[in-house]
């Protein structure tokens, strides 16, 4: 296949092979090539292990680089512009109100900090009440993102209504809708009214904010959904220009499930569209999140350190315990950090008291609630960054299985299901960590009264736990079961159709 | 069956007046046909990847026939060309993929998937040229952000140990 190389080489080497640089200068080459040259004979002369990892390289390299890859790169030179030849981009004709870019943006905030700004008030009741709202746009302990978040929907009371649950039967029973109407909002009504959103701006076409310079979201690229090991080379897109891309340098909004390109593709240096998504955005997170996550694991490889910081080692923390490391001179700084951290945030403490979603708010943080706590970072992060992991790699890798033109609609099956057991097994270990963290906390425990209400409070805990491993393991069960009968299905249906072909 | 196309006359013909001052650029070769039918960059780009998916699937003949149509809309475009290029290249033909790369590299000669890719047929035809090509694509993107910038890449090394080799045969050779 790359007998051609030899050709090329002879067109190098053959009539003035004596001296590199004559040839190179000969023939006129660019000095890449020459010193290239240079480079390559030292190498060949010198260490043949060099050598021969070169020539090793190079057939990788030109394996993974098909020829004639199809691929689209628009112009970035000044003799051409990208843009040539093509219809300026227009302002934005939506006929929506630019507004809701804003409720989305909110929409959004909110659902990425939905756990913090349902624990504001002590309690985690899994709604959002108009109260909660207007609490949030005032207290001066979140981060303007959410406290705008916040305000936009107590200030705009018909978005706040589009939200507003109503129950499951409001869509054919609008009476019952209205009478279930208790003005709260829960995740799943921001989730469901994100996804609305995106239709929308799919449907009538992304609005232009007054003013504003791009209507494209800016995010991620999502990773490519082609299908895999196929023979021809797989189209790629190339870098995006710099030099042109019209206004955006995304595609436009309102192309609705079409193609976007540069979206699976490499770097990109104009702002990448990417598809609705009802996922939390990295931009949309609370700045304070990730060094919330940091002192969490700070928290959780240092957890003796803390626990024992103030009196007996209990297997529990409280805000003395922060402030006994804040003011012990031999602490170290990042201890420090982490209890500063703590106690500047009362939120984010809140929310870690409440992690493992055991009992009520008493100021008290246990081992269970630092690892349910990192736990819930980690995915939060882990879908807002997709970054791998979690449920919303799995989401894209099914994706990417629906999408496969390669699979049999058995392999596709086949593979989702897998693809569903895996997230079991993952929420399998999770319990299992839990159980393991309630029991050892258990141990340590004394015969005091605290100790005892304490390990009443844990017992509680690991009946919990264990509830959830036994539908856990049920969920795997039925999920192995329903694999092991569409293989039995698939194949009686391949036999039927042999049958039916011998007898046709 | 029995479909009658009525003739509206006037009806039909009353055009905006932005359309007949676009209509009239493209008869005086002043505007593209994607300038006429409004059709702006970021809707090209998606339809290019659209092609370039139909070309990864191995449906060549259809992604021609977008490419075609992209380069027909506009001759300007660049990279429609140079990926034109790539799926007449896979299609064997090659010397439309050679014309196509021209093409593309006679409005911006720093085009790194046109470079690479005509180097590569130059070098199969036997031409010297292959090698200034692929040494271009090398220098316009060196950091092989494009498929064909580290194919280009991974062929000047290939080339420059192949050529190293012969070297040293003329070397020890009396």
């Amino acid at each position: 296949m790359l007998d051609f190389l030899k050709g090329a080489a002879n067109l190098l080497a053959g009539p003035m092979s004596a001296v590199v640089d004559v040839a190179g200068n000969a023939l006129g080459l660019p000095p890449l090539i020459t010193n290239g040259i240079k480079t390559a004979a030292g190498v060949a002369t010198g260490n043949v292990m060099m050598a021969a990892s070169g020539v090793l390289g190079v057939a990788d390299d030109l394996k993974k680089n098909p020829p004639g890859k199809t691929e689209y790169q628009a112009s970035s030179g000044t003799s051409a512009k990208a843009t040539d030849g093509y219809a300026a981009a227009s302002a934005s004709k939506s006929p929506l109100d630019p507004k809701l870019l804003d409720f989305e943006d909110a929409l959004k905030v909110l659902e990425a900090n939905f756990s913090q700004l349902d624990l504001l008030d002590g309690k985690k009741s899994g709604a959002l009440s108009k109260n909660d709202l207007a609490r949030a746009a005032h207290d001066d302990s979140l981060s303007p993102k959410l406290r705008d978040a916040a305000r936009f929907l107590t200030d705009n009371p018909a978005f706040f209504e589009r939200v507003d649950g109503r129950g499951v039967f409001s869509a054919v029973m609008p009476t019952l809708g209205r009478l279930y109407n208790d003005d709260s909002i829960r995740v799943g009504d921001l989730r469901t009214e994100l996804t609305k959103v995106a239709e929308e701006f799919a449907k009538y076409g992304r609005p232009q904010r007054p003013g504003g310079a791009s209507p494209g979201p800016a995010g991620p690229c999502p990773p490519p959904t082609s299908g895999t090991g196929t023979p021809p080379p797989a189209a790629e897109c190339p870098p995006r220009s710099s030099g042109g891309g019209g206004a955006s340098g995304g595609v436009p909004p309102d192309r609705g499930g079409g193609p976007r390109p540069g979206t699976d593709c490499g770097p990109s240096t104009g702002g990448g569209s990417t598809p609705p998504t009802t996922g939390s955005n990295p931009s949309t997170l609370d700045p304070d999140f990730r060094e919330y996550r940091e002192a969490l694991a700070i928290l959780r490889d240092n957890w003796d350190t803390f626990d024992s910081a103030v009196g007996a080692r209990d297997n529990v923390m409280t805000r003395d315990n922060l402030q006994a490391i804040l003011d012990s001179p031999a602490s170290s700084s990042m201890l420090k950090r982490a209890a500063q951290f703590f106690k500047d945030h009362p939120e984010y403490y809140d929310r870690l008291e409440m992690a493992a979603g055991v009992g009520e708010r008493d100021g008290i943080v246990g081992r269970p609630d630092v690892t349910a706590a990192l736990g819930q970072a980690d995915s939060t992060l882990g879908t807002s960054s997709s970054s791998g992991g979690g449920r919303a790699s799995s989401g894209v890798s099914v994706k990417g299985i629906v999408d496969n033109p390669n699979m049999s609609i058995e392999d596709k099956i086949q593979a989702i299901l897998m693809n569903i057991t895996t997230e079991t097994d993952d929420e399998i270990m999770d319990v299992m960590q839990s159980m393991a963290d309630a029991r050892d906390q258990k141990a340590t425990l004394g015969t005091s009264e605290a100790d005892k209400k304490k390990g009443a409070k844990l017992e509680s805990s690991m009946q919990e736990l264990e509830l959830r491993l036994q539908r856990l393991v049920e969920k795997r069960k039925a999920m192995f079961d329903l694999m092991s009968n569409m293989s039995s299905k698939f194949n009686e249906m391949a036999k039927t159709a042999i049958s039916n072909l011998r007898s046709a | 069956m029995g479909r009658v196309i009525k003739h509206e006359g006037a009806v039909a013909m009353r055009m905006e007046h932005g359309e007949v001052q676009r209509l009239r650029s493209f008869a005086r070769g002043e505007a593209t046909w994607a300038e006429v039918e409004g059709m702006t960059f970021e809707e090209a780009k998606a339809i290019a990847q659209v092609g370039c998916d139909l070309a990864a699937a191995g449906r060549l003949e259809e992604a021609r026939i977008l490419f075609e149509g992209l380069v027909a809309g506009n001759p300007k475009d660049v990279g429609a060309r140079a990926a034109l290029g790539t799926v007449y290249q896979k299609l064997g033909r090659l010397e439309e993929a050679i014309a196509e790369y021209s093409a593309a590299l006679a409005r911006d000669p720093l085009h790194p998937v046109a470079l690479a890719n005509r180097g590569e047929l130059y070098l199969r035809k036997g031409e010297r040229q292959g090698f200034t090509d692929l040494a271009n694509a090398v220098e316009v993107d060196p950091h092989g952000e494009t498929a064909a910038g580290r194919r280009a890449k991974a062929l000047v090394r290939a080339i420059t140990l192949v050529a190293v080799e012969k070297l040293k045969e003329g070397g020890t050779s009396p």
